[in-house]
């Protein structure tokens, strides 16, 4: 699991999502003024790009890396 | 990653009196701190102040003030219980002395208080809710006029004349180059861990950077042996079709949520918790294989507080921050109670130092985070102290660009391994818990071997397409060195205690191990080097051993 999408019809590109992230996963598109999901595998799941003011992150199961071996 | 070809700014070269390195609790702390002492400072943060390392999701924070009748007497038995006689009293005289005073300064700063009085449950001391604190001390950081490097990470530290002078490091979206000479560089750059990533705590931005970074400078580490016991599932990996639930115990519901979320934690959307919670760890649906007879749940009342329920304390398995040492555990070895390292210039603080402030277990919530800010403080000063008598370090322009140069190669390498594939590696030869939990003799040396091989195969050999991808190169090359510690730590402890367990060793072993064991470089490789506890630290000969170690380890019989 990973940030799954981010609703580029509502992103403001305030930039929030980018500077909140501490593992890089989410770039600016400065062109177009977009959040984009860059390094999704990255994505730690912590949450804290949750704090987008539009509401336009969503983070789901589904996504990311397979199982770790170790872990079963 | 992308194939183009990557264009190599120009090196940035800053000047000042003290380098923080990271942004969280002791950062934060630390930087405003050597202001105040008159320094000039710059920090580099790998995130943003405040919202990266472990700092955003911490909200209990211990007190020793109106402690309704505790006495001092119990909070430090507390330590020295949990801590099975590694506490560092001096760090634990620091942290009751002085987190009050941090935690009203950081009020003050704008952090936010939720409950005001409450015990965890099988510890006696106190602990505050704070809300909001990265923010709060992030501002304070920048009003103080700490020049702030942020998504900048430091990968090395600069030796000149036998003395750390600062480090150097890269912007994450544009590569830039920076160096920073200081008169003293400040470690805050929090704990180890193997990048969980999604399994359920938000450790994974912490790479263990600062302890490689002083290891390779001359720096001795140590507090590798020991585990974060923060509980995932566990479960038995030959069950069938486990069903998931959240554990009323795991780190999210005890520790809250990020300070975004508005209000204490009563009132925090349990929801948006609880998906965080589930969403991680049920990708296993049987959360994480264990034999069940390692599920030990020690139930001692020991420090316990009248009429609360006895938790697991010290040797309660974690699974959830594998790589990560029981919290103030690992880290830069102390030579002082200012966190001042054996190598001049340097000093570390936090969850980058080995404090020991709560020995090789945990003594209660709250401990950590106040802990760091306390250390924070102290180092802050100390640096700035030092840096007002120190010379102004002056290193040929071409020494610096040597350093950068290394720094960058992983985007210049035509050829090279993927950063990703040799972390799955590592994690496949770390994470199951009969090499980190229940550890062994054979089985360390196994993956050591291991780690070993990965180490001398590829570490130098990592190739990035973008500064992104050099990030996850040197956090990879970080990681490893962190196996090698932690499993050369883990074989040379010869016995149990606390949140170190040895299967082959099942009891503690006061003759050989009141020590706490430090890695080193030697010559032909990583040296282990034993310190003694302080003979009026270290518990009464005359006790029974149930009396000093009232947590039983499973095996225990069979050697007492
Ligand atoms: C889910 C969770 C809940 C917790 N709850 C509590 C609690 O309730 N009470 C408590 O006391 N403790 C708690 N803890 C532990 C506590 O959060 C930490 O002990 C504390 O935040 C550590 O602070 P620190 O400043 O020492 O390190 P960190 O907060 O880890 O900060 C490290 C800083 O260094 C930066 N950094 C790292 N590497 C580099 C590099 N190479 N270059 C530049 N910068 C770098 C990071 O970006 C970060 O800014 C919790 C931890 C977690 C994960
Ligand atoms: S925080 Fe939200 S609105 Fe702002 S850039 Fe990110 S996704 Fe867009
Ligand atoms: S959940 Fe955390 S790690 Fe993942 S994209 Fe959001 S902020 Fe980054």
């Amino acid at each position: 699991m990973t940030i799954a999408a981010i609703d580029e019809a509502v992103c403001n590109g305030c930039g929030i999502c980018v500077k909140h992230c501490p593992i890089d996963v989410i770039r600016l598109d400065r062109e177009r003024k977009k959040a984009v999901i860059a390094y999704r595998e990255d994505c730690m799941l912590c949450g804290q790009c949750l704090d987008c003011p539009e509401d336009a992150v969503r983070l789901e199961p589904g996504w990311g890396r397979a199982y770790l071996l170790g872990w079963g | 990653m992308s194939s183009r070809p990557i264009r190599l700014l120009d090196l940035e070269t800053l000047h000042t009196d003290v380098l923080v390195v990271g942004g969280g609790y002791a950062g934060c702390f630390a930087a405003v701190k050597a202001v105040e002492a008159g320094a000039d400072v710059v920090m580099a943060v790998k995130g943003r102040a405040g919202r990266s390392g472990l700092t955003p999701w911490a909200n209990s924070w211990f007190v020793f003030a109106d402690t309704r009748g505790v006495s001092r007497e119990d909070y430090v038995r507390q330590f020295v219980l949990s801590g099975e006689y590694l506490a560092n009293m001096d760090f634990v005289d620091a942290l009751i002395d002085e987190s009050y005073q941090r935690y009203l300064e950081a009020s003050a700063w704008g952090a936010r208080t939720g409950r005001e009085h409450y015990y965890q449950p099988g510890t006696v001391t106190r602990s505050i809710e704070v809300v909001d604190v990265g923010d709060a001390m992030r501002q304070k950081t920048v009003a103080s006029g700490v020049r702030l490097l942020e998504r900048v990470m430091i990968t090395s530290l600069i030796r000149h004349d036998q003395r750390v002078v600062g480090a150097v490091g890269f912007h994450l979206e544009s590569g830039r180059p920076y160096a920073v000479l200081a008169g003293a560089t400040v470690l805050c750059s929090g704990p180890a861990s193997f990048k969980p990533l999604g399994m359920s705590y938000a450790c994974s931005s912490a790479t263990a950077d600062g302890d490689a970074m002083a290891y390779r400078a001359g720096a001795e580490i140590s507090g590798k042996e020991f585990n974060d016991g923060h509980p995932a599932r566990p479960a038995n990996a030959l069950a069938e079709a486990p069903t998931f639930e959240v554990p009323d115990h795991a780190a999210f519901v005890l520790g809250g949520g990020p300070p975004s979320a508005s209000g204490p934690v009563a009132e925090l959307d349990a929801a948006r918790l609880g998906m965080r919670t589930m969403s991680a760890m049920g990708v296993h649906d049987g959360g994480l294989p264990i034999d069940p007879k390692y599920i030990f749940t020690p139930g001692s009342k020991a420090g316990g507080r009248d009429g609360e329920p006895p938790g697991p304390f010290a040797a309660a398995p974690g699974y959830s921050t594998p790589g990560m040492s029981n919290h103030k555990a690992e880290g830069v070895f102390p030579k002082d109670t200012y966190g001042a390292s054996n190598v001049p210039g340097l000093w570390a603080a936090g969850d980058a130092l080995s404090s020991m402030q709560n020995g090789a277990g945990y003594a209660g919530f709250g401990c950590s985070c106040a802990g760091s800010a306390v250390q924070g403080a102290r180092a802050g000063r100390a640096a700035a102290e030092y840096a007002a008598g120190a010379a102004a370090p002056a290193l040929p322009e071409g020494a610096l660009r040597e350093v950068a140069r290394e720094m960058l190669d992983p985007l210049t390498r035509t050829r090279g391994y993927s950063p990703a594939w040799v972390t799955r590696l590592l994690q496949d030869t770390m994470f199951p818990y009969y090499v980190m939990y229940v550890k062994e003799r054979r089985r360390m040396e196994l993956a050591l071997g291991q780690i070993a091989y990965l180490q001398e195969k590829y570490a130098l050999e990592l190739k990035a397409g973008d500064p992104h991808g050099l990030r996850v190169a040197h956090e990879t090359r970080n990681m490893l060195l962190n196996a090698e510690m932690k499993l050369r730590a883990g074989l040379a402890r010869e016995e149990s205690r606390g949140t170190h367990y040895r299967e082959d060793f099942p009891c503690r072993d006061d003759e050989r191990f009141l020590c706490w064991i430090a890695l080193a470089q030697g010559d032909g490789g990583m040296v282990t080097v034993k310190h003694d506890i302080p003979a009026e630290w270290r518990p009464d000969p005359a006790l029974a051993y149930r009396e000093k170690y009232p947590v039983e380890f499973p095996g225990e019989a069979s050697c007492l």
